[in-house]
């Protein structure tokens, strides 16, 4: 609508986004940590582990890796080696900005790469649970897509300076 | 070299110096040589060894054992072991700057990096100390030259990615590691006694027989964490990643039923913390995978392997080689990044040149680890000082004998296989 203000409405849906990511890996975590309890009980309680639980507890943890991937992309906390732009200050900004567009590149390269390789490996299934292997692939495209998302409202809020 | 791989690893450099997160620049190097080479087809490759890659069962103790350290820190069980290491340390010359050392030996890798412990005890000690007079830079220096204990003590994030890596028992790798952590951390405490900073001698603690047993019992469950995670692992009881599982159940019984300093409502926090933060160390891992991939399309291993057979190097010229090498690679890359792109092919080389694999994998991680200290990149050395506030000269100043006692002690280690290789080959580890 002409004259209407989209920025806080905007800011709004993309703390949801990582709200989200930050529930879906949590979630996964504790799936994980009950499933491998799960695993350490049976294994001594009743001397047999289903053969599906270490390729669940795998798999759920590679959804919840990618999502938390995502979700630090956005609070910039992924590992780097901040001297030169902290020591540059404002100079150091069109920088930052240049290299925050060369990772939404490459956000944006994983995440079509990652589909394509979902979509080649659907039709094959996975060992132990049977599920088609594009499931556990798929955490790829949908958190590098989330991831792309933002990255265009971190660029964004440098920008604005927000 | 080809010149595809000088650029890759230019592209790599500049990256990381400009500021770009790791696990991207790897990624970007990658890219760049898929399309420098014109190989536009192994871009597919991507998203498939980043995803087998982090699919590793090993992998998934990383973010049960960041669990157990964060239910230990959001539970308040920290407070109890540097009440331990207050009363057992805190007396001698140097008083909190040992206690903050000792801290790191009992109950190394609180967080399973050296950079996480570095922020955790940072904030508890750095401002401590200063309150105790001690110079900030000097605070600075002790919380960040101990941190390099932790990931040389079990349980340590760097052993699991370093295993998972090589592919080499991680129960070896813990016993290995023991006796070279303890000395480096009793190195530096040596080293904080001889300074003049001792004088601050604390005076105030009280160390009457029922106050050392109330301080040990308060810390002793706690302190079964580790021994719970190492007596799994070595006996075979459970995997690495079980062993995560059982240590982080544990933690979270004592703090939720024994000591009642957890409520139920803070787990999700608690849960969506850990995983945020692991995922930070796996898609390096990740990305990691890539680029050694490329490494080994470029035949990087074979040229590695060529050059220390054609220098015809003994044992003992190959370990001074590899030391400055992978000093000078832990001053720009991440531990974990470094040990995913170079353990592969050192650990080739360094077998075929007749050094121990254990042996190896230890002087690997404790060079890598002094890295993260080195000016003028260390993540520790400068998370220390934005936690401390104070000027990077004055830290690098205050910092210098900690890291000349730390290049001692790794010399020590190197040139003496038997401090690594005692532990493992008494537990039965070949």
């Amino acid at each position: 609508m002409p004259g209407a203000d989209p920025g806080p409405r905007a800011e709004t849906v993309i703390e949801k986004l990582d709200r989200a990511l930050r529930v879906i890996a949590g979630a996964s975590l504790a799936l994980v940590f009950l499933v491998i309890i799960l695993q350490v009980a049976m294994r001594y309680l009743l001397q047999s582990v289903p053969f599906f639980m270490e390729e669940a507890a795998r798999y759920l943890c590679t959804w919840g890796i990618f999502a938390g991937v995502a979700s630090a992309i956005f609070h910039g906390t992924h590992i780097r080696v901040a001297v030169l732009q902290d020591r540059l200050r404002k100079a150091g900004r069109p920088i930052g900005l240049l290299l925050e567009f060369t990772c939404l590149c490459l956000y944006t390269l994983v995440a079509v790469s990652g589909l394509q390789l979902a979509l080649f490996l659907h039709a094959e299934k996975s060992i132990a649970m049977g599920i088609p292997l594009s499931v556990p692939v798929a955490a790829i495209p949908v958190f590098f897509t989330a991831a792309a998302i933002l990255s265009v409202a971190r660029i964004r809020n440098r920008r604005t300076g927000s | 070299m080809s010149a595809s791989l000088v650029t890759l690893i230019a592209v790599f450099l500049v990256l990381i110096l400009a500021g770009m997160p790791i696990a991207w620049a790897m990624l970007a190097a990658s890219v760049s040589w898929m399309i420098l080479t014109g190989n536009y087809q192994f871009l597919q490759v991507i998203p498939q060894r980043m995803f087998e890659g982090i699919d590793v069962f090993v992998l998934l103790a990383i973010p049960l054992f960041v669990l157990t350290g964060e239910i230990i820190n959001a539970g308040k069980v920290t407070d109890r072991l540097i009440r331990m290491a207050d009363v057992c340390f805190g007396r001698l010359r140097g008083g909190l700057a040992q206690v903050n050392i000792g801290t790191s030996i009992l109950f190394s890798g609180i967080t399973g990096t050296a950079v996480g412990d570095v922020a955790a005890l940072g904030r508890v000690f750095i401002p401590a100390m200063t309150g105790q007079g001690f110079p900030a830079a000097y605070a600075a220096a002790v919380t960040a030259a101990s941190s390099i204990v932790g990931p040389m003590v079990p349980p340590s994030l760097v052993i699991i990615v370093f295993g998972a890596a090589t592919g080499m028992s991680i129960g070896a790798m813990f016993a290995a590691c023991v006796i070279p952590g303890i000395l480096i951390g009793v190195m530096q405490m040596l080293l904080v006694a001889a300074r003049p900073q001792a004088a601050s001698r604390r005076r105030d603690i009280d160390r009457s027989f029922p106050a050392v047993m109330q301080a040990s019992r308060a810390a002793a469950v706690p302190l079964m964490i580790p021994l719970i995670i190492v007596v799994c692992i070595i006996s075979g009881i459970a995997t690495p990643t079980e062993a995560g599982a059982i240590a982080a159940a544990y933690t979270l019984l004592i703090a939720l039923l024994l000591y009642r300093t957890l409520r139920l409502d803070s787990l999700p926090g608690i849960f969506s913390r850990a995983m945020v933060f692991s995922s930070q160390l796996m898609i390096l891992v990740g990305c990691g995978a890539i680029l050694s991939w490329i490494l080994a399309v470029e035949r990087v291993p074979d040229l590695l392997n060529a050059f220390l057979v054609s220098a015809d190097m003994s044992a003992v010229t190959s370990l001074v080689f590899l030391n400055v090498f992978l000093l000078i690679a832990g001053m720009f890359i991440d531990t974990a990044a470094a040990i995913i792109l170079f353990s592969p092919l050192l650990m080739a080389a360094a077998t075929n040149v007749g050094i121990h694999p254990l042996h190896f994998s230890v002087i690997m991680i404790l060079n890598l680890n002094i890295g993260l200290l080195t000016p003028p990149l260390g993540i520790c050395l400068l998370t220390a000082e934005s936690i401390a506030g104070c000027d990077l000269p004055a830290l690098i100043k205050a910092l210098a004998p900690f890291l000349l006692v730390n290049i001692i002690a790794l010399l020590i280690i190197t040139y003496i296989p038997e401090i690594s290789l005692l532990l493992p080959r008494y537990l039965g580890f070949q």
